[in-house]
């Protein structure tokens, strides 16, 4: 058998069963779980762009996908816009606050782009925090209406199942693509060699902005998503330092500038950190402890990201 | 009007003047060797062209078109490629991917870029090597590598910086068939040598710099016999 055709069942196979999965196993915990799996994995694709592909450390994420949450969550709770629009301007909005940051903190490297990041995420959070059209640091609640489309709410927990699996099926989609394109490889070379990649006549600026365009929009569906699954945004829940470092980490720990790598740091992550949020909730944030010899393991072991393993044991299949 | 000018080039860092009123042409299809001692401000001089460097003073005319301050990246678009001195091969890529990277600047999708990007590994003796990491080859290899993805760019001017340093005998003669090869497809070429006996090969004319000041150019039977040059590379105890 061709190995594309393999692949293809592969894929399909883990499609198909993505979808028959809520409906043979509707437990509301284990569809949460698998919920902020999918939502975790879709930021760290966004994230893996800029973060992997361009090698530009980013740790002000969260930005995007709190701007996004802001954006929907303002529109429909204010105006009684769908979120569905809403999601139209959230992505618009991101996209374009993106590009603006980039415009300075593309000219800074390695440390110093990723201090720049953190600054400004936090400079805006912290405006948010004081402006009361917003709701400052109260937030806006969303109100719990008739459930529907329109609404993008539901009671149960498997239409914003099939919602979140959407979205991120879109952004593996758009990354393969970029994988495969001028772009991809344009990042690629400059992550490896700006020196060289402008030689060859690639824009290092003019490419990471069009990347941070991409990933900030992709953010930005993680964002809607959020507020309409928990009905709530605010500065600390949707623009907190722990949501950008956790895109990085689940990236870095699956293999960046990998289109797999942050779905395997997610599937690893995020159910470990649901499950001990749950039973070791009374010791306080020991899940980030945990989470924290993970990540040292990682760095130490394999710091290319797990999905070596994954790579070296599909080229050894090949080789026997 | 010649293919590409230098006209009263001058680049200083500080208080050294790397580059100083240094002029010449350069004809469209010839290849031109400029060689100098260690310092004598080559590098420099291919910076200024690719536009790593802002020349302080002076200009560079490449097909009329005044090229000097623009950005390495919009060089590259007008048809001038280069190589480095200190290979800047991409090295968790493979040989094939380096050189898509250069074939996508005319490229419109994957499947051409890679198309073209094998005819120029071919072209290089490559061909075998296309799925080896560019950091695995050896010095020989990465530095045809280089010279491959700076053609995949399709140029009509290549830079090549010292492409024979590090080579041993049969691997320079190899170069040397590289090089003409790539000239007779009708790319004009610069060509920076410390070694002299490399670029009199094949250059049909050499421009000598030193102490960042052009000391005379001419063919290579003139230049050798120069007693300006042998006073460069030698010292003055040698003149004749």
């Amino acid at each position: 058998m061709k190995p594309h055709w393999k692949r293809s069942i592969l894929y399909g196979g883990a499609i198909l069963l993505s979808l028959i999965l809520p409906l043979i196993y509707p437990r509301p915990f284990f569809l949460h779980v698998l919920i902020m799996f999918f939502l975790y994995s879709l930021l760290s694709e966004s994230w893996n762009i800029i973060g992997g592909y361009a090698g530009q450390i980013s740790f002000g994420h969260a930005l995007y996908f709190g701007l996004a949450a802001y954006v929907s969550t303002f529109l429909f709770v204010r105006f009684g816009i769908t979120p569905w629009l809403g999601l139209v301007a959230a992505i618009s909005v991101a996209s374009a606050a993106g590009l603006l940051a980039g415009i300075p903190f593309f000219r800074l490297r390695g440390h110093y782009f990723a201090i720049g990041t953190i600054g400004l995420t936090e400079a805006i959070a912290v405006l948010v925090n004081e402006w009361e059209l917003v709701g400052g640091a109260v937030g806006i609640y969303i109100p719990m209406l008739e459930p529907s489309i329109a609404h993008f709410q539901w009671k149960s927990r498997i239409p914003y199942y099939y919602v979140v699996f959407g979205f991120l099926v879109i952004s593996m989609v758009i990354v393969h693509r970029i994988e495969r394109s001028r772009l991809g490889y344009y990042l690629r070379a400059i992550k490896m060699n700006e020196a060289a990649a402008v030689s060859l006549g690639i824009n290092p600026l003019k490419v990471k902005e069009i990347a941070m365009a991409i990933s900030c929009g992709i953010a930005a569906l993680g964002g809607v998503f959020y507020a309409q699954y928990t009905l709530y945004v605010a500065p600390d829940t949707v623009m907190a330092l722990q949501i950008s470092v956790d895109m990085a980490v689940i990236t870095l720990v699956g293999g960046a500038g990998t289109l797999f790598g942050p779905i395997i740091g997610a599937a690893i992550l995020i159910p470990l950190a649901e499950i001990l949020r749950v039973y070791l909730g009374k010791v306080g944030t020991l899940h980030i402890a945990i989470f924290g010899m993970i990540v040292m393991f990682v760095a130490i072991f394999q710091p290319s990201g797990i999905i070596i393993y994954f790579q070296r044991l599909r080229r050894w299949k090949r080789e026997v | 009007m010649a293919f590409l000018e230098i006209r009263d080039l001058t680049k200083q860092f500080g208080g050294l003047v790397a580059n100083n009123n240094i002029t010449f042409d350069v004809l469209e299809g010839e290849i031109i060797g400029v060689i100098g001692p260690n310092g004598a401000g080559k590098t420099t001089l291919f910076n200024c062209i690719t536009g790593v460097y802002r020349p302080n003073r002076g200009s560079i005319l490449f097909k009329g078109e005044k090229i000097s301050g623009l950005r390495p990246y919009e060089i590259c678009k007008y048809g001038i490629a280069r190589t480095f001195q200190l290979i800047q091969v991409f090295s968790d890529m493979t040989c094939l991917e380096n050189v898509v990277v250069g074939t996508f600047l005319k490229a419109k999708h994957l499947d051409q870029a890679k198309e073209r990007a094998l005819r120029f590994l071919q072209r290089l003796n490559l061909l075998e090597k296309k799925d080896i990491l560019a950091g695995n080859l050896t010095l020989a290899d990465r530095k045809k590598l280089e010279v491959a993805r700076a053609l995949a760019t399709e140029p009509e001017l290549l830079l090549l910086d010292e492409v024979a340093g590090g080579l041993n005998t049969s691997e320079v003669l190899e170069f040397i068939e590289v090089v003409r090869g790539i000239n007779r497809s009708g790319i004009t070429i610069i060509l920076i040598e410390h070694v002299m006996e490399a670029v009199m090969n094949i250059a049909g004319r050499i421009v000598v710099l030193d102490g960042g000041k052009k000391i005379t150019e001419g063919s290579p039977q003139q230049v050798a016999s120069d007693p300006q040059v042998i006073e460069a590379y030698l010292g003055e105890g040698y003149r004749a």
